[in-house]
């Protein structure tokens, strides 16, 4: 499938900063995915979003949409994207349906049936000053904004923030149609939930960089986790040494999070050679995988 | 573009109402007090003529003697050299100076730049929405001019009055696009362009004004905008070089620097 974000080495610095707040970032995005983008505040989400929206220059490097240049050619890419800022700033005086009226006629090819069935589904409230209105109703408006024109490309950052968890299931729902139209997304997340669920895949990016990228249903995600507390303290020592179980997080010294290297049996042997006190079973979810990378920071 | 533009000025609806209402009243008003003065004319002149040169510049803008009974000379002091343009400057920066940066510090703006429109057209369709602005509030004022100044014995040329009512709007306006253009270039908040637009205005007034007083402010007034607005000579019908050089120079500049200072600039 094609590509339709591409970052080349994308780098920005703020002013005479000497730290990068993105540092050659290089990520693709294909046709129908769903690409989280995930780190702790600061990290380059936000920086990295508004760089492909040309509202931040790139200091070195480049991003294309649908083969577009981000900056050269900002105008002309964006009758295919929508996009969704992080904090959504509207018109605070004007109803939700005069300014969705207005960015309609920016946009000029907006469906003006699927804009009601989206308005529907949301249940917007667009009769009332945005001012009026509360965060989770503000942040649908900003949804209905940004997929009303059914974009090839959407760019969304934390798209379900303030809305309720049925909202969320609407929010869901318009974005798996988007994926099956082919749409791209590029949708920054603090919820490693949500991100599991809806991503095809992710990417981690910590201090500009980006540490991490993996597919969501890829060979870790879904893997089990044991979390054994032992009798003996020494357990975990000897444990440290073994081939088959993988130690990830040690709480105390008799209890830890392992994780078989090869296989369920294998790592089940090693475990029954000691005393054990406790032994719980999960699987290995994004938050883990974030944690790994980030520690204790978040 | 033109649903930008209609979008800034459906905004600014009220507002333009009531700007329009103010210029109008106050401009009306003092017409209304012109029998009045014409009638005590011999006595205002003496104690107008008897002003320091500079107080008196103030308000002729470098007329050597005044004649407050000439309509001419009443139009000129009480109207169109301080009163509209000082209302007027003050709507232009204020406008000026937010019409983009408001949209920018709200993050609004970013509504519109994730639209397919060219940073070019949107300045295009914000600065187009001031000039507006400033068509309606001129053009509503100078048709009160028109129609009260034969019912208080105000008989001047209306072609006159009207080119008058056009270059004071144009004065004032070109603050405002000072305004427009320093923030627009991203080197100057929202309040420093205002800042910067009102020390060229008004402190270019009182340089301009004042410069009668004192020899050594004669060549720096030359640098003041306002040295070079002579609504005096504009109702008198002649013609007003160095007025039509500033305006044209305002324009190239707001042009340039608007233009190639946005295009390329990281929003806020």
């Amino acid at each position: 499938m094609a590509a339709s974000i591409v970052t080349d080495k994308l780098t920005k610095r703020y002013g005479h900063t000497e730290a990068l707040a993105l540092d050659k970032l290089s990520i693709s995005i294909a046709e129908g995915e769903i690409y989280g983008f995930l780190g702790a505040n600061g990290a380059g989400k936000s920086t990295t979003i508004r760089l492909l929206m040309n509202f931040l220059q790139p200091t070195s490097g480049s991003a294309q949409i649908m083969g577009y240049d981000s900056v050269k050619r900002s105008a002309r890419l964006k009758s295919e994207v929508g996009y969704l800022a992080g904090e959504v700033a509207l018109y605070p005086k004007v109803t939700g349906r005069e300014l969705l009226d207005y960015l309609s006629r920016l946009q000029r090819k907006v469906d003006k049936k699927y804009r009601r069935q989206l308005e529907q589904r949301f249940e917007a409230e667009l009769d009332k000053p945005i001012g009026a209105l509360s965060k989770g109703n503000r942040q649908k408006i900003g949804i209905l904004q940004a997929f009303m024109h059914q974009p090839q490309v959407l760019i969304l950052d934390e798209p379900t923030s303030g809305l309720d968890p049925l909202m969320q299931e609407a929010f869901y729902e318009t974005l798996r149609e988007s994926k099956q139209r082919g749409a791209a997304v590029l949708m920054s997340s603090h919820n490693l939930d949500e991100a599991q669920r809806v991503c095809d895949r992710v990417g981690i990016i910590k201090q500009g960089k980006l540490i991490r990228e993996q597919s969501v249903g890829g060979s870790l995600l879904g893997a089990p986790i044991f979390t054994v507390t032992f009798h003996d303290p020494s357990a975990l020592m000897s444990l440290k040494k073994a081939s088959t179980v993988k130690l990830i997080k040690q709480e105390g010294n008799r209890t830890a999070n392992l994780q078989p290297t090869r296989s369920i049996a294998e790592a089940l042997a090693t475990l029954a050679r000691y005393d054990i006190q406790k032994l719980e079973s999960r699987s290995v979810s994004l938050e883990d995988e974030f944690l790994e990378f980030y520690g204790g920071e978040e | 573009m033109l649903a930008i533009w209609r979008w800034e000025l459906r905004q600014r609806r009220y507002a333009i109402l009531w700007w329009t209402l103010g210029s109008v009243l106050l401009t009306v008003l003092i017409m209304a007090l012109y029998p009045s003065i014409r009638d005590k004319a011999n006595d205002l002149n003496q104690v107008i003529n008897q002003l320091p040169q500079g107080l008196r510049e103030l308000k002729t803008g470098g007329a050597e003697s005044v004649n407050v009974a000439d309509p001419i000379a009443f139009l000129n002091s009480q109207i169109f050299y301080a009163t509209l343009p000082i209302i007027w400057i003050i709507l232009a920066i204020t406008r000026g100076s937010s019409i983009l940066g408001r949209d920018e510090q709200n993050h609004t703006l970013e509504l519109t730049l994730a639209r397919p429109v060219s940073r070019g057209r949107i300045l295009l369709a914000k600065a187009l929405s001031l000039i507006t602005e400033f068509v309606v509030v001129g053009g509503i004022t100078l048709l009160a001019i028109m129609l009260f100044c034969p019912l208080f014995d105000l008989h001047v040329d209306a072609s006159h009055v009207a080119i008058a009512t056009v270059y004071t709007a144009g004065f004032s306006l070109s603050f405002g696009l000072i305004a427009f253009a320093l923030q627009a270039a991203g080197n100057f908040t929202r309040r420093l362009a205002s800042v910067i637009a009102v020390i060229i205005g008004f402190g270019g007034y009182l340089i301009a004004s004042l410069s009668g007083l004192t020899n050594w402010l004669k060549v720096p007034a030359k640098l003041a905008p306002y040295h070079y607005f002579a609504p005096d000579k504009i109702l008198a019908g002649q013609p007003v070089h160095g007025l039509n050089l500033y305006l044209t120079g305002v324009l190239i500049f707001t042009i340039l620097v608007s233009y190639f200072g946005f295009r390329r600039r990281d929003i806020n």
